[in-house]
């Protein structure tokens, strides 16, 4: 960590004011921890007695809905932090540019933070219904609504895309806004092309924003509850709704303890794997 | 190395906040209850559904029973997250005197000693239906699950068989997410006599379902969305609770329902164990139970009553809107909840499996 940051301070000549730079890390901390307290005192006073509830089994996690929910929850998050990015980077090149329509781009990418996701994903519901604006604005023109725009996986990949935009978009300019503005006037007087800027300059150098926002995507995707529950027509089990299920239906909560285990685990694999290949990729 | 000393300096100085907090909370634990029994004995908590269903049970229930026994009742209201339930039990921070709970919760939460016990209580046992009498609650209402659809001039579905049927009826469909009632409703489509139902055939049922899934456009959650979804004409038919069709009276299109192979289902009082004020919980629960405060629960939302007495002196044109009603109930059935509790986890795993294969 602290040999990339001297690396990049080095290398954008930049003098880092770390004393700040401790305060948001300190801060980060101790809101996590404040977080973690709060929720055991507001669900009131919880004893870890709790989790001895039942003998946990490992092995279930082999029949069947687990690893395929497993597998379902990892792919779409993939899915959605790939299209987010493909979505995102275009936006927030063009906003830091300040290229024609950037404030456009920028409220476009910044839309899904305005509302309450809820309201969101109602809004999303209708969209994907037959009867819907979009079916409807289809059949005026003469075609038939495609069989697609119902609720189901689709539904919940292209949700999940523009709910986490935002979040790929922020670290993502950040990343960029650090790329100096001379090294890019620099390369194009010496009549480097759109394409070689990007290859060399803009895209290594912003690496680790564009990165970083890949991680919070594919992590935020893994964790998703609402929007297949809404959004996936009962259609779209993940790892999120079994939980949900054996939480507060079934109240089978040492499956739900190992089912959370697992989906946290898998954050944190994943976490690890983006930030080893991030200093692999990035700082070389 | 010096930013590195300071994160984990971080790390451990909100370590020890959640420390002193987790403390703070464990040594105000013991005296939270008796400061809350002692400080309003006159009072009960109690927790239901919310929205216009509480709003009827208020005026059939909360109100005349504080305005005959001068115990102030509190409204509280969930949307069944039976989570919450579990752990006010078991960390004895109860919160909730009488709680309205699914059958499915009674029946699985008895088993692990999560409510008191009722079957001291003083109740009209003779007159109020059998299965709606537990050792750990007391029927509140019953509902059912029928086939809803819009009704225009075109013939309506007469029940199940015409649900699967869909050259006659074509259209997307809804039904519910999860096995419950779906497997005794592909039974009954595939033409099993209303009561050789249990023990479920359940190989039988999914093959049954395998043949309506791709025509289902949505596996709903909340008991609203069927509705909506009607209402929209997202889907031509789907099953629904009685209730909800009947709160949708005045929107257009008008939906309709039949009785025939309705699935009935029972809600219940409980009472959480180590709630603060149990004599009065015992006290509403018993007020509950009498013949006219269920009538008038009945006038107001369309759920039927379990005191049989409840139809005495009924409006004729009443009595055949409710689920309960003589003539109703012999063309429904009541789904065995005891069959349910010992299968539903491993059906659950079964039903999540198979609405995501291909």
């Amino acid at each position: 960590m602290g040999r990339l940051d001297q690396c990049q301070v080095t290398r954008h000549g930049e003098q880092p004011s770390s004393g700040w730079l401790t305060v948001y890390r300190r801060a980060a901390h101790l809101v996590i921890g404040c977080q973690a307290a709060f929720s055991i005192l507001i669900a009131g006073g919880i004893t870890w007695g709790f989790y001895r509830a039942g003998p946990i089994e490992w092995s279930m996690l082999a029949r069947p809905p687990y690893p395929q929910a497993l597998g379902r929850t990892v792919w779409f998050s993939l899915i959605s932090a790939i299209a987010t990015m493909t979505v995102g980077y275009p936006l927030a090149l063009a906003i830091r540019r300040r290229a024609f329509l950037w404030r456009t781009a920028l409220a476009l990418s910044f839309l899904p933070l305005c509302c309450s996701p809820l309201i969101i994903l109602y809004g999303w519901l209708a969209v994907f219904q037959q009867s819907g604006p979009l079916a409807r604005l289809i059949s005026l023109v003469g075609l038939r609504p495609p069989s697609w725009l119902t609720p189901g996986s689709l539904a919940v990949c292209i949700v999940m895309t523009y709910l986490l935009l935002p979040h790929f978009v922020v670290p993502a300019l950040l990343g960029l806004f650090r790329v100096p503005e001379t090294f890019v006037i620099a390369a194009k007087s010496l009549g480097a092309t759109n394409w070689q800027i990007q290859q060399r300059i803009i895209v290594p150098l912003a690496g680790r924003g564009i990165w970083f926002g890949l991680g919070i995507v594919f992590v935020q995707g893994l964790g998703f509850y609402v929007t297949p529950v809404l959004l996936g027509g009962g259609k779209v089990v993940t790892v999120s709704t079994l939980l949900d299920d054996r939480l507060n239906y079934l109240l089978d909560w040492s499956t739900a303890a190992v089912l959370a285990a697992v989906l946290c685990g898998t954050a944190i694999i994943a976490l690890w794997s983006i930030i080893g290949l991030s200093r692999r990729l990035v700082s070389t | 190395m010096g930013t590195r000393t300071r994160v984990y300096r971080g790390i451990v100085a909100s370590a020890l906040l959640a420390v002193v907090l987790i403390c703070s909370a464990c040594t105000r634990e013991p005296a939270k209850p008796t400061a809350q029994s002692s400080a309003s004995p006159q009072e009960v908590v109690i927790c239901s559904f919310g929205g216009s269903f509480q709003d009827a049970q208020r005026k059939a229930f909360f109100e005349p029973f504080e305005r005959e026994t001068g115990i102030h009742v509190r409204e509280e209201s969930y949307s069944g997250e039976y989570a919450k339930l579990k752990a006010m039990v078991d960390s004895g921070h109860v919160q909730w005197d009488v709680v309205d709970v699914e059958h499915a919760v009674l029946l699985r939460s008895a088993a692990s000693n999560l409510f008191e016990r009722l079957d001291d209580l003083n109740l009209p046992r003779k007159d109020i239906l059998p299965s709606a009498l537990h050792p750990f609650g007391v029927g509140a209402n019953y509902y059912s699950t029928v086939v809803a659809f819009p009704e225009s001039g075109a013939p309506a579905p007469k029940g199940w068989a015409d649900f699967w049927d869909t050259r006659a009826f074509p259209g997307p469909r809804s039904l519910r997410r999860g096995p419950r009632g779906n497997l005794e409703i592909a039974l009954l489509a595939d033409g099993v006599a209303l009561d050789k139902l249990y023990p479920l055939d359940v190989d039988r049922a999914f093959r049954k379902l395998d043949k309506i899934k791709g025509a289902v456009n949505t596996w709903w959650t909340t008991g609203q969305q069927p509705v909506q979804l009607l209402l929209s004409k997202d889907v031509v038919m789907a099953s629904a609770w009685n209730g909800r069709i009947w709160a949708a009276r005045q929107e257009k299109p008008k939906l309709g329902l039949t009785w025939d192979g309705g699935l009935l289902e029972l809600e219940w009082w409980v009472i959480p164990r180590g709630a603060p004020h149990r004599e009065a919980a015992r006290r509403f629960i018993e007020f509950t139970t009498r013949p006219d405060r269920q009538r008038q629960l009945a006038e107001l939302f369309n759920v039927g009553p379990t005191n049989q007495r409840a139809f005495d002196n009924m409006p004729a044109e009443l009595a055949a809107a409710l689920p309960t009603s003589p003539q109703n109930r012999a063309r429904q059935t009541e789904l065995n909840a005891t069959w349910w509790s010992d299968q539903e986890e491993g059906l659950s795993r079964r039903w999540d499996a198979w609405i995501s294969a291909k």
